[in-house]
């Protein structure tokens, strides 16, 4: 059952044949219903019209019955003879003239009574024997009396319903009667029925409850021998009467006569009244249940045309589903709807094929150069290594230095022709093919290399050859460099990403570090995943306030005054305790999560500004930027809101700026630190003498101070060269109107060695290391208390 | 009908005035003791039976199917005369013991007349016409009279003598003979009362 219903649901065409089929079985079961409804009552009237007739046919042979007997009865008592032997009394012969009226008409009895209804003669010795006679001759002749003399006597004589007739004798005037009886014989129920076609059953009971029955069928007469209900003699009644796997419908009139009870049954089978129906109504049955399987057939192989060519389809769009576009598609040729709709399919299929190649070319191939794209790359790198053919895979990562300026300077188009022009040099490279080639990002190029070749650092060699070349577009010479990074899959790198990803990490030290290439070493690697978590705890370490602000003093050589402090920033994390600025710092810079971090030092300084003042001098504190800093637009205005907020004026705060983080952007930092110089703010190059800040910048740059690296500091008292490199910075600042801040100051004598060089403020952990602001304050009155404040 | 009777009344008065001595009055009453019309009574005594004689002539006509008179009254021996003066045959019988008869199919006058020589009561019949109706009332006296509306019947200037009187109604069954009274006690008006038993003589 339930894979019918599944079957049903699920298929269209034997949907639509059960459907079809269900209906044409529902019509025709009504106009069945609807006809044999018909049938039976046309039948049952018919019946009841033949048991009408029938009893019409009864009553008209009794009638006739009755009238014969009454002719012979006047007959006889007419004859003059008769009466002149009834006044004479002459009893033989009135008993014979009795019995040959009663021949001659057929009459069962027939009694000769006097004016006082006293028996006199019959036809038969035997009768005038009969006790009960005397008394039947008093109902008859009472029953007339009441009912005139014309009425249709009917009693119960010897147990046999009788009609009686009643003729006066007149000589000349009423001198006696003829009773004559006529015994209704099965004879003439056999004629009612022979005429009208109904069966009749006549039954008595006489007073003595003696049942007789006549029937003009045996088994009927069977049927009511066996018994009669009372009620049968009493009413009448029509009913449905079951007889031997048959039901006749039947009425019957009961009725009290003299000397008992009779009733007439009048029965029409149903059967056999629905005969001729019946056989119509097979032949209707059989021509419908051809019609239906002849109908099923059609229906089913019609729906079969319609609903193949769409599974054929339907297997189609599944093919289509798995991606096979190339699925043949029957059935397009047909002239009718199927066929259209085949034809629409495959135009969509054809339609959806070149979609797809496009999508696949848009996807994998780089629409400017027509070199494979990033995703292409990394797929066929990790293919590669998929295979397990090659023992080694190195990854070459190019990236073209300042082609952001190139794209300011020159125009996107610009740009994009020198983009062209690199991918056709690079391609123009022998060991470098299009399916090893390719542009993985703006300005970025990735190469792959395989081991039955040169090198990878031999091919990166010969690629930066080639690219250094200056390259003439538009009649315009441009010199382009570039920065590559190199790294081999396995040693390098465990899988085709991470491959990839050293590559680029290499690219990117080679840039930082600006040198051309850079072979990929594990040191290189800052974010790992670990980093990544890193990142996530640093942004809840901001809004857990788990940040600290130290400070690092700043005494003059002059007279070892406490003037200055830098703010350094400390994380003091919920588990693993006071984690050292180089952890998360570099990190923070590289995400650029690092202006967050400023901000929030800014805003601690702030914060603790005041509470660091003294009588007298403004007490300075240093921060550090980023370059990252200095490109946010928004800089400037944040420091001026954060300062007024807390008031703090601008002179009370010196920025610290990176050699390098100036380099990146030049010109832009520039706007940004006359910005800054301009708002009041002292400026400090940071780490001076490990860039290569020009002295042409420095001369621009609205600086005050310049900030000796402590890698020179450290090695001055032992290297010539070092203390060479930090009078001669000191002198150059000296000469451009700068002050020069010395870190890292460990020791008395390198203290000593700076003071004499001239150097105006030192700061390490000769003097103080980084503290918290309360310790800060601790200690500064306590170095105040020893070398005396002012 | 009252020419009938008027000659009846003439026939009797013209034969009984000599005879006149004393009057005889009867009233005659049913079962229910009501007057009773119509009814014929005969007054008999010895001296009236043995001075009976048959009557001359008498006749009963056929006449529009219907017997003419309806009630002759005859005495014993009188021979009747059966003329048909309708243009249908008739078939005059009589089942009644004191004459049974019958006359075929005849049309005008039978060749013979029937001689009533019996005292009763003959009811007469057309076998051919069941509606014909007559009676031949045959007794040995001539005296007799017809009962008023009141039921009274008078015989006047009889001799004194002790009478007895037969009385027939019309509504006597057939078969049934006359009813007899003896006239014992006169009351004052000098009329006797009878009260007929016959089944039927109920109005």
């Amino acid at each position: 059952m339930g894979a019918l219903s599944r079957m049903i649901r699920g298929r269209l065409s034997f949907r639509f044949i059960v459907m079809t089929l269900a209906l044409l079985v529902l019509i025709q079961a009504i106009g069945f219903g609807i006809v044999q409804a018909s049938v039976d009552r046309y039948v049952r009237e018919e019946v009841k019209h033949s048991m009408t007739v029938a009893e019409r046919v009864w009553n008209k042979l009794l009638v006739q019955n009755h009238q014969r007997l009454e002719e012979g009865a006047e007959l006889l008592a007419a004859d003059f003879g008769f009466r002149s032997a009834v006044a004479s009394r002459d009893a033989n012969t009135i008993s014979s003239a009795l019995l040959n009226s009663a021949n001659r008409i057929g009459a069962s009895v027939a009694v000769l009574v006097d004016s006082q209804w006293q028996v006199k003669a019959s036809s038969e010795e035997r009768i005038l024997n009969t006790s009960s006679i005397q008394a039947l001759i008093k109902d008859l002749a009472q029953t007339r009396s009441q009912k005139g003399n014309d009425v249709f006597l009917t009693a119960i004589y010897e147990g046999n319903p009788t009609q009686f007739v009643i003729v006066p004798i007149l000589a000349p005037r009423v001198i006696g009667y003829i009773l004559m009886g006529f015994a209704i014989e099965p004879d003439i129920i056999a004629e009612a029925k022979d005429l009208s076609g109904v069966e009749l059953v006549l039954m008595s009971r006489s007073a003595s409850d003696v049942v007789h029955v006549n029937a003009s069928s045996e088994a009927l007469k069977q049927h009511f021998l066996a018994y009669i209900p009372g009620e049968y003699f009493l009413n009448d009644l029509t009913l449905d009467m079951p007889i031997h796997e048959d039901t006749y419908v039947t009425m019957i009139h009961g009725q009290e006569v003299v000397g008992g009870y009779i009733s007439l049954a009048l029965m029409k089978s149903l059967n056999e009244a629905k005969q001729q129906f019946t056989e119509l109504f097979n032949q209707y049955l059989v021509i419908t249940i051809i019609g239906l399987v002849i109908f099923a057939i059609t229906i089913t192989w019609l729906s079969r045309r319609v609903a193949r060519p769409l599974e054929i389809l339907t297997t189609a769009t599944g093919a289509l589903q798995q991606g096979d576009y190339d699925v043949d598609i029957s059935g397009t040729s047909r002239e009718d709807e199927v066929g259209l709709l085949a034809r629409s399919f495959d135009g969509m299929r054809k339609s959806i094929k070149q979609q797809q190649e496009t999508i696949t070319k848009l996807a994998y191939y780089d629409p400017l150069t027509g070199l494979p794209n990033r995703l292409s790359f990394r797929n066929k790198v990790a293919d590669l290594i998929g295979t397990g053919d090659y023992s080694s895979v190195s990854v070459i990562t190019i990236n073209l230095d300042r082609f952001k300026q190139v794209n300011d300077v020159l125009g996107y188009e610009m740009g994009d022709e020198i983009l062209k022009a690199t991918a056709s040099r690079l391609l123009g490279i022998s060991c470098c093919d299009h399916d090893k080639l390719a542009r993985v990002s703006g300005d970025e190029f990735s190469v792959l290399v395989l081991p039955d070749g040169q090198a990878a650092i031999d091919v990166a060699q010969s690629l930066l050859e080639k690219l250094n070349e200056p390259l003439e577009i538009d009649n315009t010479l441009i010199d382009l460099s570039a920065s590559i990074g190199v790294a081999s899959w396995p040693a390098d790198a465990e899988s085709s990403d991470s491959l990839i990803n050293a590559s680029q990490v290499a690219m990117y030290a080679a840039k930082n570090r600006t040198e051309d290439i850079i072979q990929y070493k594990h040191e290189l690697m800052t974010s790992t995943p670990e980093s990544l978590s890193l990142l996530s705890e640093l942004r809840q370490a901001v809004i857990n306030d788990e940040l600290r602000v130290y400070l690092q003093p700043k005494v003059t050589t002059k007279d070892q005054q406490v003037i200055a402090a830098e703010a350094l920033v400390r994380w003091q994390h919920p588990e693993k305790g006071l984690v050292p600025p180089f952890k998360f710092v570099p990190f923070a810079e590289q995400t650029g999560f690092v202006r967050e971090l400023t901000k929030w030092i800014i805003r601690a300084v702030a914060k603790q500004w005041h509470d660091l003042q003294m009588d007298g001098q403004t007490f300075r504190v240093s921060i550090n930027l980023s370059t990252r800093d200095l490109l946010a637009a928004s800089f400037p205005e944040f420091l001026a809101k954060t300062l007024k907020e807390y008031n703090v004026p601008a002179s009370g705060l010196c920025l610290e700026i990176t050699e390098s983080a100036i380099m990146d952007d030049p010109g832009f930092a520039e706007q940004t630190l006359a910005k800054l110089s301009n708002m009041g703010f002292r400026l400090s190059i940071d780490d001076f003498g490990t860039g290569y800040s020009s002295l042409g910048y420095l001369k621009r740059l609205p600086v005050n101070e310049l900030k000796v690296d402590q890698s020179f500091v450290f090695g001055m008292i032992e290297n010539n060269s070092d203390r060479m490199i930090v009078q001669s910075t000191i002198d150059l600042a000296h000469n451009l109107g700068l002050d020069v801040v010395a870190e890292g100051v460990e020791t008395e004598a390198m203290y000593q060695m700076l003071a004499e060089l001239g150097c105006e403020e030192v700061q390490g952990y000769l003097i103080g290391k980084p503290m918290p602001l309360d310790a800060f304050i601790t200690w500064r009155e306590e170095w105040n208390a020893r070398y005396g404040s002012n | 009908m009252l020419k009938y009777v008027k000659n009846v009344v003439l026939a009797v008065c013209s034969m009984w005035s000599a005879l006149v001595w004393s009057d005889v009055v009867i009233k005659v009453t049913d079962s229910n003791s009501r007057p009773l019309a119509n009814a014929v009574v005969f007054l008999k005594s010895p001296d009236l039976i043995a001075s009976s004689k048959p009557l001359n002539k008498a006749e009963i006509a056929q006449s529009d199917r219907t017997f003419i008179p309806g009630v002759q009254v005859v005495t014993v021996g009188t021979a009747v005369d059966f003329p048909n003066r309708d243009d249908v045959r008739h078939h005059v019988y009589s089942f009644s013991p004191a004459k049974t008869f019958e006359l075929k199919l005849y049309t005008g006058k039978p060749e013979a007349p029937i001689v009533f020589d019996k005292v009763g009561i003959v009811e007469l019949g057309c076998n051919i016409h069941d509606s014909m109706l007559g009676w031949v009332l045959v007794n040995d006296t001539p005296v007799y009279g017809r009962t008023d509306e009141t039921g009274y019947v008078r015989f006047d200037g009889n001799p004194s003598d002790s009478y007895k009187v037969d009385v027939w109604h019309r509504s006597f069954p057939y078969g049934a003979p006359y009813e007899s009274f003896p006239l014992n006690d006169q009351d004052d008006s000098s009329a006797y009362s009878i009260s007929l038993q016959t089944p039927g003589v109920s109005l």
